[in-house]
């Protein structure tokens, strides 16, 4: 069990009395487990057949599977040898709707063709395997999803038939047990072998070998996986590692005859000696019925005995006594007798990742690459090429994922997944950038851009390019042509600014080309945010309120709330949802209602992952109410809101927080906060650290009954700050960036009410360039202490941005009873002189 | 249950090997045999480490074999440079992986066509920061055996013994670097040179006992590794290929401790660490038996606040028979069920489990 899941939190109601806690370790499927099989009904009859696939050595049946709150169709692999009963991707269980955090479930029902069951709960299955598999081989699964598996404590309850040769299988309640001293008939070329059940498995009798070099054991019965399995290490100690150890007698069959068995690890163990596991070839030659009641498989051929030489070859080619050999000539000699059979691709995989292990050069990398490009289906080659390019990258042979690329291109028009081709000239540009073949690269990055054009790599690289042409041109005097690629850099580097993988760089990008510009001559709109936002507008999501809030003297008192947001801008994603949905509902509230009404600030928090916003002034304030989340929104200090959803939840969000500010609005101050602000711009004759920045200065007081126990808070903030992490929120508003006071009190917990004569005054006066420091330095100590890794964009404060929100707060209930909101004075001529 | 001895395995541990480099020294002797050593990458990592870490990567991946200053590499903006034949200037970039992904595979080659041509290999990973771990060991055989050095802490040199593993014989689990080892069933000092090239091994002259941990373990499952340590870091053995063997394992004499093992059941693990077992001594000419495994008890530790008590699956400790100590039990979504009683009347008041991704 890993310790990232939430905690399980268990609501008692009865703690008065007295109690304890116990906890029961329930077997997988046992009785009273939540992963036992339930209700299971036949839906006609007393038999379900239901049909089967072999596809890419697994086997698969097509299915529904629902809870009360949705149905799916779906495709669940069988895998007989499985302790699990269902095992289900999350993404397919958090589509039913079948389990909470705090782990409550909804049972999930099983539709088969002729068989219908339930389980409580299901069983974690491997997302990734399951959507790679599914990716591959959509076709074949009718453009259905593999969600999960069906695991052998189902298949345990039945009377399981396998009849490949029929494609289906076929189950029925388990058989009674055979009437004592009648001897069980079977039909005529079935043969009946006695088996024994260990761990939930079938085992059956095996004997390798003949005569007094005879080994026996048993070898579990499978099918999640077409190869059948020899443990590596017997067969390495017989001295055949590559699994040819001779006759594999099965109830007087000879498999030896029929299957090439694959050295393997077999991690079970069994009194006779695990030997092995079968898998779906079995199955392909022998119709299986598997009675577990009277502890017996009946064997029927449904083929004639025909050896896999394909497949021993190529288990020579990667076996020796100890264990997996990488020899590169070893699998290319396979490749080139057996070029199209089920095992060249795994060949071609091995091959290509030995010749880069071992060096090798861009020739023989080639052929390799080609061999990984013959033995991949038409129409996913392209797509298999992203995988070859990865490989390569993995490796750190930028100049072969190139080679990956360019023949993965040729592809592109035939492969199923049209954005493949997109992709692959997206990833070879880049690289090709990286590895300064300008040219080329733009070719690439342009296809690309054709087919991907929000792409943020591809913009990011046709930026870098447009950059360092202008950068030439430059050099050589032609400041008009150079200002023109500067142009188009810079409209790349915003496009780029807004994706979460590209915006980073991207910004530092549109910093450096605007500078460039700016020397070389040019009179465009300086870089600002608000620029920015006119160029993405409508390419990021944004959420408008419908309605303005209109004050009277009903609706108010005097009073102006305060709506404090905590965030993060790697909290969740765009798609999934998290920071964006509590974004776009501040958007909103922040268009409705004026500030004169109500006040706003944002605090960026360390978790889940450390963001350039982050400041010790959030992380106190998060603390002083009562140790916030990056997903709340807290109004007036003490009435929570949610402050993350999924966009399309941000309607609701502000609905909600839009009704509690409503009703706050309503509450009634004894305070009045005044504040007198200017922003000082530098001094052109100053020199020294921090004179090329502005400071703000002026002060805030506070009127109001003596005997409160109350603090005064004066907090400058940002009314735009361009970030884009991985939460989809690319401008952040109204963040907090200080505390203007902590120069008075030396910390963040604002100015203690010292009243003479019910009145307070607080000076302050900071530079904007020792706010940035002191971020800066917050955001050192957290990676010293391990909060992880971050990009110190956005530090610098632009003077354009600044607001600053007083607030006053009864420190013995953390109620704010009066807010403020003031732009200082002298933005308005810096905004003008900035046009 | 136990996991009975299989006369099966028996019969196949005692077939002898094909293909002798070396012949192996001769119990009683004192002549020293030297092996040479080479880098061997492993494609496929499926080695468990009995102390796998991810060392931080800075300008440099220390390597004996690379001299003082290690192999090249360089962090920049979303990648990883690399110098691979560490000639001065990086000719590979690793982009960022995915951290889901794991790590990643990268190769090294020096001194291509020189006498002292050498390959070297390591995963990188990166989690916030860069960080290596082994991908390969530094290999050698003699007689039938072979061992394989892996410089498991990451400093470059393959002689810190306690510190650094090796997986003698076949198999992919690994113990501690030891200073004695089985070759072909007799016991040899062991010591290997910093840059893992040439190791020398001498029959082992010091007394011995026998451990025997399998009679009186009691498993369902199969052991895929079982790692003890001597007090005094000098000696290690990975024990699981000879649980099935009847009579134990001789080593030298000491005290050991039961440092960790990995449970395993088809697609089902979990692993084993000291926990609160106690030191094994192993005295000359004696047998020492340790009873181990099932039953698994667990002690979890809960939190009250306001009217719910929470738990984490992290709270949740489990203790076998001799004292060690149970977790990371995969797969995942198979959780304990945990009841609320009224201590007077036992009636259950709430009953939970953890998420299906717990």
């Amino acid at each position: 069990m890993r310790a990232k899941s939430p905690l399980l939190n268990l609501a008692v109601f009865l703690f008065a009395a007295p109690v304890c806690l116990s906890l029961i370790q329930d077997t997988p499927a046992g009785p009273g487990s939540p992963y036992t099989v339930q209700n299971a009904r036949f839906v006609s009859g007393t038999i379900a057949r239901f049909p089967v696939k072999v596809i890419q050595d697994r086997l698969v049946v097509t299915c529904d599977v629902s809870t009360t709150a949705r149905r799916l169709p779906a495709n669940l692999f069988i895998d007989f040898e499985s302790p699990s009963t269902l095992e289900l991707h999350n993404q397919a269980a958090s589509g039913l709707k079948s389990e909470s955090p705090d782990g409550k479930t909804i049972p999930i029902t099983v539709h088969l063709p002729g068989l219908e069951f339930q389980v409580e709960r299901r069983q974690i299955g491997d997302d990734k395997y399951l959507d790679k598999f599914t990716k591959w081989h959509s076709i074949e699964l009718g453009e259905v999803a593999v969600i999960g598996t069906l695991g052998g404590a189902l298949l345990a309850d039945f009377h399981v038939t396998f009849d490949l040769a029929a494609g289906e299988v076929i189950l029925e309640p388990r058989s009674t047990l055979d009437i004592q001293g009648a001897a069980p008939t079977f039909p005529n070329g079935t043969t009946a072998l006695d088996i024994n059940v260990k761990d939930g498995m079938v085992w059956m009798p095996v004997i390798l070998g003949e005569g007094k070099e005879a080994i026996a054991g048993a070898m579990a019965l499978g099918s999640g996986r077409y190869d059948s399995v020899i443990d590596a290490d017997l067969v390495a100690n017989l001295g055949h590692p590559a699994g040819d150890v001779g006759r594999v007698s099965l109830a007087g069959f000879d498999l030896s005859e029929r299957l090439a068995l694959r050295p393997s690890e077999v991690p079970f163990v069994h009194p006779d000696g695990a030997l092995g596991v079968t898998g779906l070839g079995l199955l392909e030659n022998f119709r299986v019925e598997v009675d577990r009641t009277n502890r017996r498989v009946l064997l029927t051929p449904t083929a004639d005995a025909l050896f896999p030489q394909e497949d021993l070859a190529f288990f020579q080619s990667t076996w020796d006594v100890w264990g997996r050999r990488e020899d590169p000539d070893a699998l290319e000699s396979y490749l080139e007798t057996y070029p199209e059979v089920r095992l060249s691709a795994e060949a071609a995989v091995a091959l290509l990742e030995t010749r880069l292990i071992q060096g090798a050069g861009p020739e023989a990398v080639q052929k390799a690459l080609d061999w990984a490009d013959a033995t991949a289906p038409k129409d996913l080659r392209a797509t298999a090429a992203l995988e070859w390019m990865a490989t390569c990258a993995a490796f750190g042979f930028p100049e072969y994922l190139v080679l990956a690329g360019e023949l993965g291109i040729k592809s592109g028009r035939d492969d199923r997944y049209p954005n493949a081709v997109h992709e692959l000239h997206a990833k070879v540009g880049e690289t090709q950038l990286e590895l300064g073949q300008g040219t080329s690269a733009w070719k690439h990055l342009l296809s690309a851009a054709f087919g991907i054009p929000q792409d943020g790599r591809v913009n990011l690289g046709l930026g870098r390019y447009y950059e360092s042409q202008a950068d030439e041109l430059r050099a050589s005097g032609d400041l008009d042509r150079a200002l023109g690629r500067y142009r188009r850099a810079f409209s790349r580097f915003v496009q780029a600014s807004i994706q979460a993988d590209s915006g980073p760089p991207a910004m530092e990008a549109l910093a450096r080309v605007q500078t460039k510009m700016t020397e070389a001559g040019s009179k465009d709109a300086s870089f600002s945010v608000d620029l920015v936002e006119r160029m993405i507008a409508g390419k990021v999501r944004n959420f408008g309120a419908a309605t303005k809030f209109k004050e009277t003297t009903e609706n108010t008192t005097g009073k102006i709330v305060l709506v404090e947001f905590f965030t993060n801008a790697y909290y969740g994603t765009e798609e999934r949802g998290g920071a964006i949905g509590g974004a776009l509902a501040q958007e909103g509230l922040m268009q409705h209602f004026n500030e004169d009404n109500v006040a706003f600030l944002s605090y960026h928090l360390a978790v889940p992952a450390l963001d350039p916003l982050a400041n010790e002034l959030a992380i106190a304030r998060a603390a002083e109410v009562g140790g916030a989340e990056p997903n709340v929104q807290i109004i007036d200090g003490v009435v929570a809101q949610p402050g993350a959803g999924k966009w399309r939840e941000a309607e609701a969000i502000y609905d909600k927080t839009r009704k509690a500010i409503l009703k706050q609005l309503q509450v009634e101050s004894d305070f009045v906060l005044d504040l007198e602000v200017k922003y000082v711009a530098p001094d052109p004759n100053a020199s020294g650290p921090g004179s090329e920045s502005g400071r703000v200065e002026g002060w805030v007081s506070l009127e109001g009954p003596e005997a409160a126990n109350l603090s005064v808070h004066c907090v400058l903030a940002e009314r735009g700050v361009l970030f884009p992490g991985k939460s989809g929120v690319v401008v952040h508003r109204m963040v907090a960036r200080a505390e203007l006071l902590e120069g008075t009190t030396g910390d963040q917990h604002g100015a203690p009410w010292n009243a003479e004569d019910e009145y307070m005054e607080v000076p302050f006066n900071v530079s904007l360039e020792a706010i940035r420091a002191s971020n800066e330095a917050c955001l050192d100590r957290l990676i010293n202490e391990g909060a992880g890794a971050v990009r110190k964009l956005s530090m610098t404060l632009d003077p354009r941005q600044l607001v600053v929100v007083a607030f006053v707060k009864d420190n013995s209930t953390g109620e704010v009873l009066q807010a403020l909101v003031v732009e200082p004075d002298g933005l308005v001529e810096l905004r003008k002189a900035s046009e | 249950m136990k996991s009975k001895a299989s006369p099966i395995f028996a019969l196949a541990t005692a077939t002898v090997l094909a293909a002798t480099s070396f012949g192996a020294p001769n119990e009683g002797s004192t002549e020293v045999t030297t092996v040479n050593l080479s880098f061997r990458t492993m494609r496929t990592w499926d080695v468990h480490l009995p102390a796998e870490t991810f060392a931080p990567i800075g300008n440099a991946i220390p390597f004996a074999a690379a001299g003082e200053s290690g192999l090249h590499v360089a962090i920049e903006d979303g990648a990883l440079r690399i110098d691979r034949d560490n000639d001065g200037e990086f000719d590979g970039r690793v982009e960022t992986p995915d951290p889901e992904a794991g790590s990643q595979l990268v190769v090294f080659l020096l001194n291509e066509g020189t006498e002292a041509e050498t390959s070297y290999a390591v995963r990188v990973a990166n989690d916030g920061r860069w960080s290596f771990a082994p991908a390969g060991a530094m290999e050698g055989q003699l007689g039938n055996t072979r061992f394989q050095v892996f410089d498991q802490n990451g400093n470059g040199s393959f002689n810190d013994y306690g510190v650094d593993a090796m997986i003698v014989g076949r198999g992919k689990t690994a113990s501690f670097l030891s200073s004695s080892i089985h070759v072909d069933g007799v016991l040899n000092d062991f010591s290997i040179s910093a840059d893992g090239k040439t190791a020398m091994l001498t029959p082992y002259s010091g007394s011995t006992g026998t451990l025997d941990m399998g009679t009186d373990l009691e498993t369902k499952a199969k052991m895929r590794s079982v790692v003890v340590n001597s007090k005094d870091g000098k000696h290690s053995f990975e024990l699981a290929r000879s649980l099935a063997g009847e009579g134990g394992l001789s080593i030298p004499t000491g005290e050991y401790v039961l440092h960790s093992a990995q449970v395993v059941l088809g697609k089902s693990h979990a692993d084993m660490k000291t926990g609160r077992s106690k030191p094994i001594t192993i005295a000359a000419g004696a047998t020492s038996k340790v009873a181990w495994g099932g039953p698994v008890n667990a002690e979890f530790a809960y939190a009250r606040k306001g009217g719910e008590v929470q738990i984490g699956p992290a709270d949740i400790v489990y203790f076998g028979s001799a004292g060690e100590e149970y977790s990371n039990f995969m797969p995942l979504g198979s959780s304990p069920r945990f009841a609320i009683k009224e201590k007077a009347s036992g009636d259950v008041l709430v009953n939970a489990v953890f998420p299906g991704n717990c």
